[in-house]
């Protein structure tokens, strides 16, 4: 028998080997192995690899299951009024910065967007990985494509978790991540009126940045402008004295010293308030000003980061 | 102290002491027991291993070390004593990095391993063991695999120059395989900016090595693969063997001898008489050393590491200040213009809680030297704690600087970010410099404004 496959071994031809594993990804070995069986013909070859990649997908993740999966990353979609985050953990941030484990995060979310396009709950749900598991992506399901990544890749990987948002009649959703758009480690999501989406996601940029508590009120706005107005020129003198001394030693230990000197802005409440918060787009604005700016308004807000848990923004009192 | 009445050793500082304890020990090689005294007498190379998780790098690191501690050139570490990687505080940064120390008869080695691709980073920016070259693990039964790719990128990220792959497990597997592994891993370094056909690879099995086994996949390899690494990655310019650069610390006047400068000469050695350039702050002047001293005693000659105090000719007190650098004429000259790579620190580093955003102006700190400077992030809108990314900056006055530098940025009260220049641009010309001052005072005053309003706010 040992004899017999050695003698099949020498006859497996180097070309087709070579674009079995280009065509494929998949690793020598099992090319060589799938065109054995095969009897060197590449598409039953290929046809064999696919039917054991999900079985040795199987036998790599009982190896790896014990393997901590720390690394990760969120893979955004949104079709028309519904929107998914999906977050898939993976052993290094190597892979959590591959095309290929990107991309099955970004297939998941797809999918759900799609599975919830009629009946999606309103406001956000976490939907459980019984659930997403056997949800059917093309032609196999996602827990089978998860077995195939995972003999690609050959690290343990993990769906965390999948949310689905969907905004109440007359609102809209918009959802993006930092730090690549619709992949990261930090997402947000946001209900809005108004506006547009290009905006909307720039505002969920803006919300993963300054970590906004919650969204604020007019009173708040109003309060802070008259805060403003009131030491408006008490503060320009303060600066035009301090500018002075500024320009003399902008450099050097002189400028040192003052920048020591200076004292850090209190941490007052309202910079945890998104709409007194400076816009990160544009240091010289506040959000408020760039929501009026497009007839805008925000409902309600999501910020996430992988591996921790998801943050509400707070209803003011 | 005949040639100089007047002492100015004084002035330099006891910090130092230590290594020049050390320095004296390693010479004198009469160590008060105990410790082992390093001995200097190869020189010295960081590498590096990269590689997928399930590939035997860790193994391969416990065959070399095996190997050669058989010779009584490194300590034997077991698989388990390398695997899990601890956590280091470098620069109150922390990085999971396991550090293995071996000789080859060239060479004496420092051997880097970390789990992660933001730990090589941060390993690269704080600049504990700058990478001189790497070697590429590959496991030849699987091939290289999809992050072999996002392995390659990091390794040209951290300005590692040299690779040397080794391909593993080739025990289990056969001739055929091996040589396709080997083609499709030649293209694969060519279109990731390595030279694919000149990359030494080399075949072999670090289980068996560590199993003493099959002699000609494992020890055998092991040392050819240990040869190679010797013979293919050069050997770095050691600091003492570069031109002379001190960054001053401090100036003082002598009465009746003159100007003195004091500082740790950082690289170099130097000598009573030696012409010198003093840049800094725009300023640049051509001078000679006439003396050299450190804890009172005269030095005829300096080396790199030594803390010293050094008589300058003809230059005034005030003309100098600290930030300045003494260096060789020529070696170094003034930037206000580079790129670099830069490290946020997270809060719990000592970080801010606020990104840092496509305009950003703190202070920049390098050397001796500080500067208010204007960066830009290249290719995004923000970099949050704990992210690294690409950075340009341009300062308000050029000082001494050059590829490879470190630097810390800092804001308010707070340290921000760390980082190294990896690429020196064009200096700014008149026009950029002023438009990039007023931007400043803009900014300044809109900045204290606010704090104003905020304090009131309260």
């Amino acid at each position: 028998m040992v004899f017999l496959s050695r003698l099949l071994r020498a006859d497996i031809c180097k070309q087709s080997l070579l674009s079995l594993r280009k065509s494929t990804g998949h690793s020598f070995q099992h090319c060589k192995k799938a065109l054995e069986h095969s009897n060197n013909d590449i598409n039953e070859a290929v046809k064999w690899l696919e039917s054991e990649a999900v079985k040795q997908g199987w036998t790599k993740l009982e190896r790896a299951a014990a393997r901590a999966t720390k690394e990760g990353v969120f893979g955004v979609a949104r079709i028309e009024n519904v929107a998914a985050v999906t977050e898939v953990n993976c052993e290094t941030d190597f892979v959590a910065r591959n095309s290929e484990l990107r991309g099955f995060a970004a297939r998941v979310s797809e999918g759900l967007c799609g599975e919830f396009a009629e009946k999606a709950p309103i406001g956000l749900k976490q939907i459980s990985w019984e659930e997403i598991s056997q949800l059917i992506l093309g032609e196999q399901s996602i827990e089978e494509s998860r077995a195939r990544l995972v003999a690609k890749l050959g690290e343990n990987l993990n769906v965390r978790r999948s949310l689905v948002v969907s905004p109440p009649d007359g609102e809209k959703v918009a959802v993006s991540c930092h730090p690549d758009g619709t992949f990261g480690r930090y997402g947000a999501a946001i209900f809005y009126k108004g506006g547009n989406a290009e905006i909307a996601e720039k505002l969920c940029r803006h919300i993963i940045g300054m970590r906004p508590i919650a969204i604020g009120t007019e009173e708040d706005l109003a309060r802070a402008k008259k805060a403003r107005d009131a030491y408006k020129g008490q503060a320009k003198e303060a600066a035009s004295d301090k500018q002075d001394a500024a320009a003399s030693g902008t450099e050097g230990p002189g400028g040192e010293g003052e920048e020591e000197a200076e004292e850090e802005a209190p941490e007052s409440v309202d910079e945890d308030l998104l709409l007194l918060q400076n816009y990160v787009f544009d240091q010289d604005l506040k959000v408020a000003d760039i929501l009026r700016e497009h007839d805008m308004e925000i409902m309600k807000f999501w910020r996430f980061e992988c591996g921790d848990e998801l943050m509400e923004s707070k209803a003011r009192e | 102290m005949v040639s100089f009445p007047i002492g100015f050793s004084r002035l330099v500082r006891a910090r130092p002491l230590l290594t020049q304890v050390a320095r004296l020990q390693s010479t004198v090689k009469a160590a008060p027991a105990k410790k082992t005294v390093f001995q200097r007498e190869k020189p010295h190379c960081n590498i590096g291993t990269i590689g997928h998780v399930d590939h035997g790098k860790t193994t391969l690191t416990a065959a070399i070390t095996k190997i050669l501690a058989s010779r009584k050139l490194a300590e034997a570490k077991k698989y388990e004593d390398i695997d899990n990687a601890p956590e280091e505080q470098e620069r109150g940064i922390t990085i999971n990095v396991a550090h293995v120390e071996y000789q080859t008869k060239q060479r004496h080695y420092s051997h880097t391993d970390c789990p992660g691709h933001a730990d090589y980073i941060k390993n690269m920016i704080t600049g504990t063991s700058q990478m001189d070259g790497a070697i590429l693990v590959v496991a030849a039964t699987d091939g290289a695999m999809p992050q072999t790719r996002e392995h390659l990128i990091l390794a040209k990220q951290i300005g590692v120059e040299h690779l040397v792959v080794f391909l593993n497990k080739a025990d289990a597997t056969d001739k055929e395989t091996l040589e396709l592994v080997e083609i499709e891993l030649r293209e694969l370094l060519s279109e990731h900016g390595y030279d694919g056909d000149k990359t030494p690879i080399i075949t072999g099995s670090a289980l068996a090595a560590v199993e003493d086994r099959d002699p000609e996949l494992g020890v055998q390899a092991i040392d050819k693969l240990l040869d190679t690494v010797d013979s293919y990655i050069p050997t770095p310019v050691r600091d003492l063997d570069k031109p002379f650069f001190m960054p001053i610390e401090n100036v003082y006047s002598i009465p009746g001898r003159g100007t003195v400068a004091t500082g740790r000469l950082e690289r170099g050695v130097l000598k009573k008489a030696t012409e010198c350039e003093i840049i800094g702050f725009d300023k640049k002047f051509k001078t000679t050393i006439t003396g050299i001293e450190t804890f009172h005693k005269i030095l005829e000659k300096a080396e790199a590491g030594d803390q010293l105090g050094a008589l300058i000719r003809g230059i005034k007190r005030d003309e100098l200040r600290r930030g300045m650098a003494i260096v060789a004429p020529g070696s170094v000259a003034q930037h206000d213009h580079f790129t670099a790579q830069i490290y946020i620190l997270k809060k719990e580093e000592g970080g801010k809680n606020r990104p840092i955003l496509k305009n950003y102006q703190p202070q920049v700190y390098s050397k001796t030297w500080d500067c208010s400077g204007r960066c830009t992030l290249v290719d995004k809108e923000m970099l949050m704690p704990g992210e690294d990314g690409k950075l340009v900056i341009k300062l308000l006055k050029p000082m001494a600087l050059e590829k490879g530098q470190r630097f810390t940025l800092r804001d308010g009260k707070k340290t921000s970010g760390t980082g190294v220049i990896v690429e020196i641009n064009q200096d700014l010309d008149p026009d950029q410099r002023k438009a990039l001052l007023e931007k400043t005072a803009e900014n300044r005053e809109k900045q204290l404004q606010e704090k104003a309003a905020a304090k009131a706010n309260k």
